[in-house]
């Protein structure tokens, strides 16, 4: 038998380690975001510091006022978010398929789609560049969306799935027999129980595509249809010593993907999960 | 109000035949139950003629109509789920009038239906609340309230009462017939449970593997079954079956029944019957089954005794076979008493000891 | 019959453009392997039978990439798991704050990959960062210098950004699956007298088994395909100590524009991957039938 006093023992070792979680995650986190409201002349001398002696905003005004940023910012936006609808509508009715109806070649079809998140997209780099390219489809904020949306429609359509198999039959059906076609069930009845749901794929899908990062890179050689990743690599390479400014625009980008996720992580946790666990 | 004709029917599932060739007429105005055990096709039937389930082969027929290939929103037919089915994010009201809504019905008309259904039921304070705040009975209503509204020519309920409480449940059969009866709306209900069958038919369609056993009234089903199935189904307790032999007797129409060595009864020849010492399958129901000293019957040890208030239940052996003995008021034999049993022969079922089929 | 086509009109959408835009690329993709296809030479694209694989198999750079792409998987893949499944085993115990620690914890997993790249590129970097001045005061370094550049160790540092973004993933679902198991069989188990070590190890192991197995098996493929954080971080070098195979294949496309080569080294990592997916199937197949 233990010794009662381990007991708080075992607390304070709980807390502590999770403290060191804490620390670890948001660690680089606070860094970056020390490190863009560091001026200038304190960036080189007081490097290692946990706090600069001196904080500006300038360089987030230089960011958003005096570079391209602005334009990558709404390039990703536009293609994250056009993703994200076009997604969310395939793969809810794909989704809402796989759920409510036994169907010949189903297997095949769902067993392609685990495929397809299997191998490695590196793969198609090349293929993909040579078909979009004569159907000017390249660096094109289209042909991203295009391309995006087929690969997330896969994993899209499978955590929707597992939302549709969760809300009960029954109610299709009492409301097909109270007069309504199918179609008119799902949108009168079922819709709305999947909010959680939809809400979780918009999110997963526009935190996914605005990261994405190599294809983006492949297909837009030009600014002007670049990417948030691309325009920011680009950035880092060319003045590779105004960290001031790239943290900026590092934090900049942070902001609408961790919005997201604040605003939905409980109902991304519930879809993740249900979809993790039935493997 | 209409007539539900079935002939025929067929359904698989893939290599699963689930109906086997049904049959039915249900007349305007009936109240048909649908009862057997799990998997014998009863929901299926249902799903059937709801429209919810295509049929592999038959006719389905409502008020004369040809119904097969029709929507379930075309058939004019409405269903009480076991889970109730209520629209979770949608008021008692709202659940109620989507129907009339979908139909295009003016806005006056509805309330003037939902107000009347919801009085007849008694759920008028409940209009406003969403299903999650609503007990077990009162979402059973509010299903059927839906049901009502709508006047359909049919109503079909898919064991409403299984998720109820005893005591819930015995007030809601009698809720539910009371409202048929009065709306005179043809009804078909399945249950698994052979109380609700007894206490609310006017016919039942026993069922088993696909097929239909018998249709008949309560009554019918009860004293004259067609089969060991339908005779072990119905009643409760169970209808014991016995192993036993048909002897020639000295009188020429009437023969011996022999249990073992034992005389139970002489009965008169079946018509089936072809010759002394054929096997049968004895039906005697617990409540039948006289009991008095050993040298007056067939001499059995009570092993065990279930005193349910309502009376006793004592199961007794002899002779390697083992049956139930029910008894009115109080116990009239305590445990390993010897006791003498004796049946008339009115109350003798014969089956076919091979097909179980009912020999009359 | 309407009714008939039905499943097909609520899937088909989602599948055509799958077939059109993935699976359709992937077998172009496979055939480059075998043809000669550069984007800058007018010339090119005639069959060339196996000899991308001969090159392949004669080149150093290949090899090298082969083998930093084992390490690197394993790497990650254990830290990730091992890290995430004690995140999950602390967050399963209820306690103050659970949600709103829960909620930064997790917080990683939502930074865009090339963020966290960059991220810990600027952690490493002596001019900003804090971490070669910690190591140097530790003694890990003789003085502060960027992991990045030494060609011996640069590949802990994507391993490192790699783990720091991935652990919410495993502790997610491992937390999920540990929030699965019934109360009962502790409680039973108490009650028998195991210890909480026991009890870990005859009830929370074998229920976590089927997850973990699926969720190591998907990540290791995904990871040894995930190139974003090398390629950001260190292009795949100093001297390629860095480069993966997928980074490599990258590069080759991207810089050399010599498809054919870039799609015979995929090919090669598909096949690698298939066979490993296979191995598991199989081993899990034979662990079953044993019991």
């Amino acid at each position: 038998m233990r010794p009662r006093l381990n007991r708080s023992a075992h607390a304070t070792l709980h807390y502590a380690l999770i403290g060191l979680y804490l620390a670890f995650a948001l660690f680089p986190l606070y860094w970056m975001l020390k490190v863009s409201l560091t001026p200038d002349d304190l960036l080189y001398g007081e490097g290692v510091r946990l706090w600069p002696s001196r904080i500006t905003l300038q360089h987030y005004t230089s960011v958003i006022e005096h570079s391209q940023f602005p334009q990558f910012f709404r390039n990703s936006l536009i293609v994250s978010g056009s993703t994200a609808l076009l997604v969310t509508a395939l793969a809810s009715a794909a989704g809402y398929g796989f759920s409510r109806f036994r169907f010949r070649g189903k297997l095949i079809i769902v067993g392609l789609m685990l495929v397809s998140q299997m191998f490695p997209l590196v793969m198609i780099v090349a293929p993909m560049f040579r078909l979009l390219s004569p159907l000017g489809l390249t660096n094109s904020l289209t042909g991203l969306v295009l391309v995006y949306t087929a690969f997330n429609v896969p994993f899209a359509s499978l955590l929707m799935q597992s939302f549709f198999d969760a809300i009960p039959k029954d109610l299709e059906e009492a409301a097909m027999i109270d007069g309504a076609t199918r179609f008119q069930a799902l949108r009168s009845v079922i819709a709305p129980l999947t909010l959680p749901g939809l809400a979780a794929a918009f999110s997963f899908v526009f935190t996914a595509a605005w990261s994405e990062l190599l294809f983006a890179l492949m297909l837009n050689s030009s600014t002007a249809a670049s990417t948030f990743p691309v325009g920011l690599l680009a950035f880092v390479s060319k003045f590779s010593v105004d960290f001031g400014q790239m943290t900026a625009a590092g934090v900049l980008a942070l902001l609408p993907v961790c919005g997201f996720f604040f605003l939905i992580q409980r109902h991304l946790l519930q879809g993740l999960t249900a979809g993790a666990v039935k493997g | 109000m209409a007539a539900i004709s079935i002939r025929g029917l067929r359904k698989s599932y893939g290599a699963a035949e689930v109906l086997r060739g049904i049959d039915l007429e249900v007349k305007a105005g009936e109240f048909v139950v649908l009862v057997g055990p799990s998997g014998c096709g009863k929901s299926t039937l249902l799903r059937l003629i709801a429209g919810l389930e295509t049929a592999s082969s038959g006719d389905i027929r409502i008020d004369g109509k040809l119904v097969n290939g029709l929507a379930p929103k075309d058939r004019d037919l409405a269903m009480v789920f076991q889970s109730y089915a209520l629209y979770p994010h949608m008021s008692v009201r709202d659940n109620m009038s989507f129907s009339l809504k979908l139909r295009g019905m003016p806005r006056a008309r509805i309330e003037a239906a939902v107000r009347a259904a919801s009085a007849t039921l008694g759920i008028q304070e409940l209009l406003d609340r969403k299903p999650r705040a609503l007990s077990g009975g009162q979402k059973q209503r509010v299903a059927m309230g839906r049901a009502m509204v709508r006047s359909p020519q049919a109503f079909l309920f898919d064991e409403p009462l299984s998720n109820l409480d005893a005591r819930l449940r015995e007030q809601m059969r009698y809720e539910i017939r009371k409202l048929q009866r009065q709306l005179g709306t043809t009804s078909i209900y399945v249950t698994h449970d052979q109380i609700e069958a007894m206490t609310m038919a006017d016919r039942i369609v026993a069922m088993n593997e696909g097929v239909v056993q018998q249709v008949g009234t309560p009554g019918e089903l009860y004293d004259d079954p067609a089969n060991v199935f339908v005779g072990g189904f119905i009643g409760s307790p169970g209808m014991n079956y016995l192993g036993a032999t048909l002897m020639r007797a000295e009188s020429g129409d009437m023969l011996d029944l022999m249990l073992g060595t034992a005389l139970l009864a002489r009965v008169p020849r079946p018509a089936a019957w072809c010759s002394a010492g054929e096997r049968v399958t004895v039906g005697l129901r617990p409540e039948r089954i006289a009991m008095g000293a050993p040298a007056e019957g067939i001499a059995a040890q009570v092993e065990l005794s279930e005193p349910t208030g309502l009376g006793v239940v004592l199961h007794l052996s002899f002779a390697g076979q083992r049956l139930t003995v029910f008894t009115s008021g109080r116990p009239q034999a305590r445990v390993n008493d010897w006791v003498g049993l004796r049946v008339a022969a009115a109350d003798i079922l014969l089956f076919d000891a091979s097909s179980g089929v009912r020999l009359r | 019959m309407s009714e008939r086509a039905e499943p097909y009109l609520y899937t088909l959408p989602a599948v055509l453009l799958i077939a059109a835009l993935l699976l359709a690329p992937l077998l172009i993709g496979l055939s480059y392997a075998f043809r000669d296809i550069t984007l800058l030479d007018p010339g090119s694209g005639g069959f060339v039978g196996l000899e991308h694989f001969r090159e392949l198999y004669a080149d150093p750079s290949f090899w090298n990439a082969l083998r930093n792409t084992v390490t690197w998987t394993a790497a990650s893949v254990a830290l990730q798991f091992g890290l995430g499944l004690v995140l999950a085993l602390l967050l399963s115990r209820p306690f103050r704050a659970r949600g709103l620690v829960q909620l930064l914890v997790f917080l990683p997993w939502a930074v865009p990959s090339f963020l966290s790249a960059l991220n810990w590129a600027w952690l490493f970097n002596p001019v900003v960062g804090p971490l070669p001045h910690w190591f140097a005061s530790v003694g890990l370094m003789s003085a502060p210098e960027n992991l990045l550049a030494d060609p011996k160790h640069a590949l802990w540092g994507p391993i490192a950004a790699n783990v720091w973004w991935g652990i919410p993933f495993f502790a997610i679902t491992l937390l999920a699956a540990l929030q699965s198991i019934p109360r009962d069989l502790y409680e039973a188990a108490a009650i028998d007298g195991a210890g909480p070590w026991r009890r870990f190890r005859s009830i929370t192991l074998p229920y976590l088994a089927p997850t973990m197995a699926i969720t190591i098996l998907l990540r290791t493929v995904w990871i040894a395909n995930f190139a974003d954080l090398i390629v950001v971080m260190t292009k795949g070098g100093p001297a390629d100590s860095t480069q993966i195979l997928s980074s490599y294949i990258f590069t080759q496309a991207f810089q050399r524009l010599d498809f054919g080569y870039a799609s015979a080294i995929a090919a090669v990592l598909l096949m690698l991957l298939l066979a490993y997916a296979a191995l598991l199937v199989l081993l899990r197949h034979f662990l079953n039938t044993r019991n």
